[in-house]
């Protein structure tokens, strides 16, 4: 059996293995918890926070991986958008299913991100930057002025919820908790994509392209390819998480998907963390349960919000998922002396 | 469209690309000293507009004087933002620009918290306005255009003529050498936020006399900002300037012809397209 | 037919001419020196090959068949691999990833088996990382495997450089100063790497190269330009009395006649 190979950030999974021991047991309680969470608490309040904090979870876990590519995308709330308007004028006006939309809508978002990632993802920076966030303004100028189709300013009423699972006809979307349950598997099902592009050889190559994209390219890498695979990857599973959004809140509007959704969920990543995938999450979850907590106080909300990003930002760049780590430097230090030197022989 | 209309909106075009000249000649100065998108460029922006506002309606103070205050204030503002909170994490790109946009955030909302919600403005110094062609051009218009133009040479001269200025320039294009001239990089950095702030600060009590103040005036502005300097090429004046000029009457037409509230489209369209085309900008600047 | 033909080749950046009119032949199995003083367009010329930059004027042919203008990764399907100057490795990356990235060509890794990680997948990956570890052993960079590349000295750096272009087995490999800033020693083992790479796996091999001595020890053939343009050619021995050859030597170094 061979040995795995060790990245510098993470570990190259080759499969079950003695030190993955501990996390996965830490995985299998939390999805405990998570599954039972709706018998727990009955109030739809908890539930729709739940519900939430799940899409942006997504949301902010797909959008990290086209970040750590090294593009400074601008316009993850377009993909977004494009998969809730899609799913929604799918089922309202043209009577689909919706789980047939919501699989439409990610291939729908998919192909878009293919089709403005074939020139943007030519340049970087704020090119790049400019370009995603200047085809997400227009087609939220799309759909603020082709009212008949998109519904205008006012918006996209009456999306319908989704039709009942085909064999378990009791889930039929009716109570919060069916809801609950999708997102939950929508968020899990996406993680598992994301974590797995990035765990294996195509997450290798990934780290490559942004490590020295000439070199790659010299032994064989085709640094557009992979950059727009991930990028449609990225923006197909964000765009279903829009469409879940559309057939759960009924009613869509083009202030649903304006590029302040794009920087709150470039907040959460690197606030979280970008070195590794729970960053996203942990990001994601710290700073929405945050700016709940504090819903009621107005401007003074969004103060504290954007002043602990800052603080996060300059004294933990690495995120809040090194922040063991962090702390954990500080207590050697403090416990063995600063002059202990770890690991290293004489001089 | 009738000429007089098209005559005013030209006019009022210009208007609009004078400040944002002044806008993009701030941001220009940031991206192309350190290479950072400072987005709360807005804020400033607006903390100046605030400022003239007080000092002159609320303490009476006179224009000029609010000016000087104005702009030297919010210019030790920007120089202890660098100070504090840029310098650390200069070399990490992305992180300057998320601390840029959670100051902005940050500036933005306690600018609610400070003044209210209710917009403002300032009284026009110079009254009275100029007819041409049928189109009316204020005279209070008619100074703010020069004094965008003073400021873009006042600008010029420092880069090319000053010691502080050259040494700015030599720091742009190498900075480990410029250091050996004998102007601190670290010095580089604060004078050139102190000096970006200045000018936001200026196109900030501009505006105020012109058109409202809102503690929202900042987000438009920083992102047109952002907008401009792409469109002219990163790091780039005179590239900065021609398109500031090509948004103002985009903007102007726009307004016109669409309205108000849909000028944001066709900017964003032109500037996206001429990208696609030609991704280093009018001025081709290409910076790594 | 040579295997690797350049006809005219001519590379304008804006109005300057960094290669004009550049005819060179590699044949099979050679080790061919590349050499000239500095600016001369020796790695201009490398990167017209590998197809960072289309030629202005004139082919690249590669077995007979045109390669110019094709973009760099088709150009390493085809089977011509270079090593850079500067960014010779992935810094943050362990050795042993360095050198797996290297391996893409040979991979044949299918995306949806990664995503599921199938047990085919994992057999595919234990495979590669063999390969990897492979060509490890053979740059004797075995003990550095779990290193980050970055913290390698500056010799084994180039090594892995090397490493990284070899593992794709190129048929044509092109190595961009492999020399800089290696002591005699390293000189030595490195010398003995690239003949026996052209051993075992028959690669055909053109090194850019400084460090005379070596180049004269090393290499078959000689081609030596400057200011664009082929002055001379041949076995090293006629090219060390060439007359225009020591004149561009001399006259970039500035010594009295």
């Amino acid at each position: 059996m061979a040995e795995p190979g060790t990245m510098m950030k993470d570990s190259l999974d080759f499969g079950p293995g003695p030190a993955s021991g501990k996390k996965k047991w830490s995985a299998l309680v939390l999805f405990a918890f998570l599954l039972a969470f709706p018998l727990m608490t009955q109030d739809d309040y908890f539930l729709h926070t739940a519900i939430t904090i799940f899409l942006f979870v997504l949301y902010a876990a797909s959008y990290r991986l086209i970040l750590v590519t090294g593009q400074l995308h601008l316009g993850a709330n377009a993909f977004i958008g494009a998969g809730a308007y899609a799913s929604a004028i799918m089922v309202r006006d043209a009577g689909f299913s919706f789980w047939l939309a919501i699989f439409l809508a990610g291939i729908i978002a998919a192909i878009l991100a293919v089709g403005i990632g074939y020139f943007a993802l030519r340049v970087k920076g704020v090119y790049f930057a400019i370009i995603t966030w200047g085809f997400a303004e227009g087609i939220r100028f799309l759909y603020m002025r082709v009212e008949s189709v998109f519904g205008g300013p006012s918006g996209f009423f009456g999306i319908p919820g989704p039709d009942p699972l085909p064999f378990f006809s009791r889930i039929d979307f009716s109570e919060k908790t069916h809801y609950y349950y999708l997102a939950l598997a929508l968020v899990l099902f996406s993680l598992w994509v994301l974590y797995r592009m990035e765990h294996s050889r195509f997450g290798l190559i990934l780290d490559g392209i942004r490590e020295g994209d000439r070199l790659a390219a010299s032994v064989g890498v085709n640094i557009m390819g992979y950059k727009v695979a991930t990028f449609a990857v990225c923006s197909g599973l964000a765009g279903m998480g829009g469409s879940f959004y559309a057939h759960y809140t009924y009613f869509i509007s083009p202030n649903d998907f304006t590029v302040l959704l794009t920087i709150f969920l470039a907040l959460y990543v690197v606030v979280g963390g970008m070195e590794r995938l729970t960053g996203a999450v942990v990001g994601t979850v710290v700073l929405f349960i945050a700016g709940e907590l504090f819903a009621g106080y107005g401007f003074y909300r969004m103060m504290l919000f954007s002043g602990l990003t800052i603080v996060v930002l300059l004294l933990f760049p690495e995120g809040l998922v090194a922040l063991p780590k962090a702390l954990g430097r500080v207590w050697s230090r403090m416990v063995k002396g600063p002059r202990a030197r770890i690991g290293n022989g004489p001089a | 469209m009738t000429t007089d209309v098209f005559i005013q909106t030209i006019l009022n075009g210009l208007t609009i690309g004078a400040i944002y000249a002044l806008l993009a000649l701030g941001l220009t100065l940031l991206f192309g000293i350190m290479d950072i998108l400072f987005f709360a460029h807005g804020a400033l922006y607006m903390f100046g507009a605030y400022s003239a506002y007080y000092l002159v309606v609320s303490f009476g103070v006179n224009y000029v004087l609010a000016a000087a205050v104005t702009l030297v204030g919010i210019g030790f503002l920007g120089a202890i933002i660098e100070k504090v909170l840029i310098r650390p994490v200069r070399s990490e790109v992305m992180a300057v620009f998320f601390v840029a946009i959670s100051l902005n955030w940050f500036l933005e909302n306690s600018g609610f918290a400070l003044f209210g919600i209710k917009p403002k403005r300032i009284p026009p110094i110079f009254h009275g306005k100029v007819d041409i062609l049928g189109a009316s051009l204020t005279w209070e218009r008619i100074a703010v255009v020069l004094i965008s133009l003073a400021a873009v040479a006042a600008l010029h001269l420092f880069l090319t003529r000053t010691r502080w200025g050259l040494g700015m320039r030599a720091f742009s294009e190498d900075p480990e050498t410029a250091e050996l001239q004998g102007i601190s990089n670290d010095f580089v950095c604060t004078l050139g936020f102190f000096i970006g702030s200045g000018l936001a600060a200026l196109a900030g009590l501009l505006v105020a006399s012109l058109f409202i103040v809102t503690p929202t005036m900042g987000e438009h502005a920083v992102l047109t900002g952002i907008l401009i300097i792409a469109l002219g090429g990163l790091g780039s004046i005179p590239g900065a300037l021609i398109a500031a000029l090509i948004l103002g009457f985009i903007e102007s037409f726009g307004a016109s012809v669409l309205g108000a509230d849909y000028t944001w489209g066709p900017m964003f369209m032109f500037c996206v397209i001429f990208l696609i085309i030609r991704p280093t900008g009018i001025m081709g600047i290409e910076r790594s | 037919m040579a295997q690797l033909e350049l006809r005219e080749m001519s590379k304008f950046f804006g109005g300057l001419a960094a290669v004009h009119h550049l005819d060179m032949d590699v044949h099979r199995g050679e080790i061919l020196g590349l050499i000239g003083p500095n600016g001369a367009g020796k790695t201009t010329t490398f990167s017209v090959i590998t197809g960072e930059y289309p030629p202005t004027r004139g082919e690249v042919l590669f077995e007979g068949q045109s390669i110019a203008g094709l973009s760099p990764h088709r150009v390493a399907q085809k089977g011509i691999v270079r090593t850079f100057q500067l960014n010779t490795l992935f810094p943050h990356l362990s050795v042993l990833d360095n050198v797996l990235i290297g391996l893409h060509l040979r991979a044949g890794i299918n995306f949806l088996e990664g995503l599921f990680n199938t047990g085919g997948n994992r057999k595919k990956e234990g495979k590669l990382i063999r390969r990897a570890v492979e060509v490890l052993d053979f740059m004797g960079l075995s003990e550095f495997r779990e290193e980050e590349a970055l913290n390698l000295p500056h010799g084994r750096q180039r090594s892995l450089g090397i490493a990284i272009a070899l593992a794709s087995r190129p048929k044509v490999l092109l190595l961009d100063e492999p020399l800089t800033g290696m002591n005699p020693a390293e000189v030595e083992g490195m010398l003995e790497i690239i003949r026996k790479i052209r051993e075992e796996f028959e690669t055909t091999i053109v090194v850019v190269e400084h460090n005379m001595r070596a180049v004269m020890a090393l290499c078959e053939r000689l081609v030596v330009i400057n200011f664009g343009q082929k002055i001379a050619e041949g076995p090293p021995e006629a090219i060390q009395g060439d007359q225009a050859v020591i004149e561009a030597y001399l006259g970039t170094e500035n010594h009295a006649a």
